[in-house]
């Protein structure tokens, strides 16, 4: 199912038998979770860190993978095989603010479905 | 009632915990306990999860030092890495060091999670099955509560065993057909430390010869004609446990040779292999025949007769066991109406005389034979006389089967009647129609010979 062009739940959706109560808590946790893991990551990144950076990009993989966000998904790619192979965060400073920018336009089109009454699944 | 399923879930991050609670929670037989850190897993594995899986990338720890923590509590509790990434030489490493599965993080992770869980619940099912049966078979050969014996032979026979089940020596059982042989086997076997290893019972006298040692030593694929595949052979079987070789004087001169290196070696080679294989086995052999008879004729190796010896416990025959009859009978009436679901039948004086008169040519076997008989032929709650039924080789002709000298018979039959009639030698002379000298002569020489 295409919820539009930044997101496709279909995969939420299948995944949760549907129960539009689950597709809901968990759109939720997704919005209210994220922006501290997105920080984490940003101050890992600033304390060269690079192991918790790496491993925050694959912690948001999944559920950037669920809620069916290509964009997101192709920029976590970018932040972890950079910092992994280089093992420097030279250019994933500029990735990850990138991330957050695309983020927060899932957070709000995330945030429109919740406001809604209609069904999500 | 199905059995809940106890999950433990340990993943740092809340969304895919979630995630992962939902799905195995779809089943209701499934409770999950989610947990954020390594740490708060290891503090919980005292409510002992069927099933822990755990992120390999945990903030607080690393999965790998969580994995052994786990095992070193509980060798048994499954634990399954998810990994975000594919990584085989990880995944390898992991698996050796015990754990259940890797999988990784992907759609098909909780469909994964699913299978595992549904594979667990079979073995779980299995395994309390196969513990459940274990202990059943353990109680039915706790030689302390189901062998019966209060006779002064079998009590010597009670603490033989005992002696036998504290150490690992080598028993040899001997006794007539009948008597009990494999039963004091297994009894030693599941009385020991070994009563989780398996039990490998082998009668030699019912193996083809040419197949002897390919059923015991196991043979290697195209050993001969007809040997298709690999097979192990029953010493490789009974490994960490105990094998029983039945009629042990029944085996080839050839076998016998090949038999003493296994037990000198303490390894064994395949037919058509050119390795051997250690293993770590009990030997308990048994015979009827006799052994130091067999090795005057040469038919049986004087080395490997020392080596089997062991610890000899000589079976007695039933007609030696006194009143163990009577036990022995009251407990086959039991265990019939048990089987059966019949009323436990009682025996009338007449018939327990009957049975006691009797000389059991097939020991304990028949006894069990005419027994079950009796309940299936008896009319009231009380087993008559009638109903004992003694089928077997005609107690005259059975009587002979020990082939005695003339002059222990006649030993024999003069005290069966001095006993008979109190020792009354004048009495005892006119019923065998010989001289009161007779039987002078005959009781002097019983007592030198005594002496």
């Amino acid at each position: 199912m295409k919820t539009n062009d930044e997101t496709d739940f279909g995969r939420l959706i299948k995944a949760s038998n549907g129960d539009d109560d689950f597709v809901r808590s968990m759109l939720q946790l997704f919005v209210v979770r994220t922006p501290g893991m997105i920080d984490e990551m940003r101050s890992a990144c600033k304390n060269k860190d690079f192991e918790k950076t790496v491993r925050l990009a694959h912690k948001l993989k999944p559920s950037v993978d669920m809620i069916g966000s290509n964009k997101m998904r192709h920029l976590l790619l970018e932040i972890h095989a950079i910092t992994k192979d280089n093992l420097s965060c030279k250019n994933s400073p500029e990735l990850i603010n990138k991330f957050n920018t695309q983020s927060e336009i899932i957070f709000d089109l995330i945030n429109q479905k919740l406001k809604s009454k209609n069904r999500i699944s | 009632m199905p059995e809940n399923f106890n999950v433990f879930i340990v993943e740092d991050d809340e969304w895919y915990l979630k995630m992962l609670t939902y799905h195995v929670e779809l089943n209701p037989e499934n409770i999950v306990n989610g947990f954020l850190s390594g740490k708060e897993v290891l503090n919980n594995l005292h409510k002992r999860p069927d099933l822990i899986t755990l992120d390999y990338s945990l903030g607080d720890s690393n999965a790998s030092e969580i994995l052994d923590k786990i095992k070193v509590f509980d060798d048994e509790i499954p634990v399954v890495i998810i990994s975000g990434q594919e990584n085989v030489s990880t995944a390898v490493e992991l698996l050796k060091n015990g754990a259940y599965d890797y999988i990784v993080k992907d759609e098909e992770t909780k469909d994964r999670i699913w299978n595992i869980i549904k594979h667990l619940k079979e073995n779980v099912g299995l395994k309390k099955e196969i513990k459940q049966l274990k202990k059943e078979v353990t109680l039915k050969y706790d030689f302390s509560k189901n062998m019966v014996g209060d006779s002064q032979p079998m009590q010597l026979v009670f603490n033989l065993m005992q002696r036998a089940v504290n150490t690992n020596i080598t028993v040899s059982i001997t006794g007539e057909t009948g008597t009990g042989k494999e039963m004091v086997a297994k009894g030693i076997h599941f009385g020991s430390k070994r009563m989780d290893g398996p039990f490998v019972a082998v009668n030699m006298a019912a193996i083809p010869t040419e197949l002897v040692e390919s059923e015991l030593f196991g043979h290697e694929k195209g050993a001969f004609t007809g040997a298709t595949a690999k097979r192990i052979g029953k010493f490789e079987e009974a490994d960490g446990g105990t094998i029983f070789l039945d009629e042990i004087g029944d085996l080839n001169l050839s076998l016998q040779s090949k038999l003493l290196r296994v037990l000198q070696e303490k390894e064994i080679t395949r037919v058509g292999g050119n390795n051997s294989h250690p293993i770590d086995v009990r030997i308990i052999v048994a015979t009827h025949k006799n052994l130091l008879e067999e090795m005057e004729y040469k038919t049986f190796r004087e080395d490997l007769y020392y080596r089997l010896l062991g610890l000899p416990i000589k079976l007695p025959p039933l007609r030696d066991r006194g009143n163990d009859i009577v036990k022995l009978a009251i407990m086959f009436i039991e265990v019939f109406s048990k089987e059966n679901e019949m009323e436990v039948l009682t025996l009338n004086p007449d018939a327990v005389k009957k049975i006691l008169a009797y000389n059991y040519p097939g020991n304990v076997r028949e006894l069990k034979a005419v027994m079950d008989l009796a309940m299936v032929m008896a009319d009231g709650t009380e087993i008559q006389p009638g109903e004992i039924i003694f089928s077997g080789r005609n107690p005259k002709t059975a009587l002979l089967i020990e082939e005695k000298s003339l002059r222990l018979y006649t030993y024999e039959i003069i005290r069966y009647y001095l006993e008979k009639y109190n020792q009354n030698i004048i009495r005892v002379a006119e019923v065998l129609d010989v001289g009161k000298s007779t039987i002078y002569r005959m009781i002097k020489e019983m007592e030198s010979n005594e002496n």
